[in-house]
C-alpha cells in the first residue's frame, strides 16, 4: 500500500492544515474499502498496477485537494490547487535556498554581518516578487482557461515521495508493545516473581508501605490492559482516551501519596560494618541525600510528563482533534 | 467542442440533482463508501472526490450531522440528515417534482 500512502500524503500536503487529518482519514477509508471490495471480487490481493489504476480513477491529487478548497476568487479550479502548490514551493524551497545561498556568499564579504542582514532582506524581497509573479501567471492561465492535460494524463508512480505525517489518532504498535512488555516486567517484579540482586546494607524503596501494593498493581494492570487493547486496535477512541485519563489521574494521585513516604533510600551502616565496609557517617548521609533527591526529582519529572498526556486525553475523550504542539505531541502520546 | 460543451452542461445538470439524491439517501445513517455504492446502485455514480467535499459542505450548512465510529475494526465517518436537513429535503423534493413536471411539459 506504499502507493496509496504516497497518494494520500500528496493530497494531505495540498490541503488546508486544520482539515488535513479529517479529510485524509475519510478518503483513506474509502480507498481502502474500494481496494478491499476489488480484492474480494478477484479473490486475491491487488498488484501495484491495479492499485495505481484505482488511484488514477480517483483523480490527480491536485484535483482532489482542489475540491476541498473554499475560497477561490481570482483563481478557480483546477488552477487554485496548483497555485497553492507553487506558493508552497516558494515558501519551502526557493526562499530557504535564496536565504542559505545569500548567507553563505555573505560570509566571504568584507563586512559579513552587514552582508548577511542585506541577504536576508534580499531573500524576503525575492520571495515577494516570486509570489507576485506566480499570482499574475495563474490569473492569466485562469482567464485564458488553459487546459491542463497533465491532470488527466498522469501516473501515480510519478508522485513525489513526501515525508509521511503520522496520523495523530494512530497509536504506534511499537509503543504499545514496549509499554506492555515494560509493565509486564514491572508487575512481575512488583509481585516478587522476578528479583534484582539486593545489597544487604542498602534499603531501596523499603519505606513504601504495604498499603500501596494493590493500588500500584491494579493501575499497572489497567495500563497493561490498555496497551494490549491498543495493540489490536491501534487508534484512539473517545472511550479509550477516557480510560487512560482515569488511569493517569489515579496514577498521579498515587505518585503524590508516594511522595509522603519519601525518603526511599537508606544505608544500614551496621550491616555495612558487619560486611567489612566502614564508610563515614558523613559520607553515608551525603550519599543518601543525593540518591533520595535524585529519586524525588525523577518522580517530579515523571509527574510532569503526565500533564501533556492528560491534556491530550482530555481532548480525545471529548472527541476533539489532539493538540499539534510539538511538546504536547512528544510527551502526550 | 460539442462533446466538451455537452460534458460541462451534463455535469452542471447532475450537480443539483446529486445534492437531492445525497440528502434523500441520508435519511438513514450511512458512511461515505456505502453511500457511494447506494447512489451507484440507483444509477447515480459519484466519485469520492466529489462526494466527500459535498458532504462536508452540507454538514457545514447544518443539513447533515456526522460522527466517527468503529465498524468492522475500522474507523468510519457516518452521516445522517440533521433536523434542518429533513426540512430542506422536503422542500427540495417538492421543488424537484414541480420542475420535473414543468420540464416534462416543455420537452
Amino acid at each position: 500500500m506504499e502507493l496509496l500512502d504516497r497518494y494520500l500524503n500528496f493530497i494531505r500536503f495540498l490541503l488546508p492544515r486544520g482539515k488535513q487529518e479529517d479529510i485524509i482519514a475519510e478518503l483513506s477509508e474509502d480507498l481502502h474499502a474500494q481496494i478491499a471490495d476489488r480484492e474480494t471480487e478477484l479473490g486475491r490481493q491487488l498488484d501495484e498496477d491495479e492499485v495505481a489504476a484505482a488511484l488514477k480513477q480517483c483523480g490527480h491529487p491536485l484535483l482532489v485537494a482542489a475540491r476541498y478548497q473554499s475560497e477561490q476568487q481570482l483563481i478557480g479550479q483546477p488552477f487554485y490547487a496548483l497555485y497553492v502548490f507553487a506558493l508552497k514551493m516558494v515558501q519551502w524551497v526557493l526562499f530557504p535556498l535564496a536565504l542559505v545561498a545569500g548567507v553563505a556568499v555573505s560570509l566571504f564579504r568584507a563586512h559579513p554581518v552587514t552582508a548577511i542582514v542585506g541577504s536576508i532582506g534580499d531573500a524576503i524581497a525575492s520571495a515577494f516578487y516570486m509570489v507576485g509573479l506566480i499570482t499574475v501567471v495563474f490569473i492569466v492561465l485562469e482567464r485564458l482557461q488553459v487546459k491542463l492535460t497533465f491532470l488527466q494524463d498522469w501516473k501515480p508512480r510519478d508522485l513525489p515521495k513526501l515525508p509521511v505525517v503520522p496520523d495523530p489518532l494512530l497509536i504506534p504498535r511499537s509503543a504499545s508493545f514496549g509499554g506492555f512488555l515494560g509493565l509486564a516486567l514491572f508487575i512481575l517484579w512488583w509481585v516478587g516473581l522476578i528479583g534484582v540482586p539486593q545489597l544487604p546494607h542498602v534499603h531501596f524503596l523499603k519505606a513504601i508501605p504495604d498499603a500501596f501494593f494493590w493500588p500500584v498493581l491494579l493501575l499497572a494492570m489497567a495500563e497493561m490492559l490498555l496497551h494490549a487493547w491498543n495493540l489490536f486496535l491501534p487508534w484512539w477512541t473517545r472511550r479509550r482516551a477516557a480510560f487512560r485519563l482515569l488511569v493517569d489521574v489515579c496514577t498521579l494521585a498515587l505518585l503524590v501519596a508516594l511522595t509522603r513516604t519519601w525518603p526511599w533510600f537508606a544505608i544500614n551502616v551496621d550491616a555495612g560494618v558487619a560486611a567489612g565496609i566502614a564508610p563515614s557517617t558523613r559520607d553515608v548521609a551525603i550519599l543518601e541525600q543525593v540518591v533520595n533527591l535524585s529519586l524525588l526529582i525523577s518522580f517530579g519529572i515523571m509527574a510532569l510528563c503526565y500533564v501533556p498526556r492528560l491534556l491530550q486525553d482530555l481532548r480525545r475523550a471529548r472527541g476533539l482533534p489532539p493538540y499539534r504542539n510539538w511538546l504536547v505531541v512528544m510527551f502526550g502520546n | 467542442m460539442g462533446t466538451e460543451a455537452f460534458e460541462n452542461l451534463r455535469l452542471e445538470l447532475r450537480r443539483g440533482s446529486l445534492i437531492l439524491a445525497v440528502l434523500a439517501e441520508l435519511r438513514t445513517e450511512q458512511y461515505g463508501y456505502t453511500l457511494r455504492k447506494a447512489l451507484a446502485g440507483h444509477g447515480l455514480a459519484i466519485d469520492e472526490g466529489t462526494l466527500y467535499p459535498l458532504l462536508r459542505r452540507l454538514e457545514t450548512q447544518g443539513l447533515l450531522q456526522s460522527q466517527w465510529r468503529e465498524e468492522d475494526k475500522r474507523k468510519k465517518r457516518f452521516y445522517q440528515l440533521a433536523p434542518e436537513g429533513v426540512q430542506i429535503l422536503e422542500q427540495l423534493s417538492a421543488e424537484w417534482r414541480a420542475i420535473n413536471g414543468s420540464l416534462d411539459q416543455i420537452l
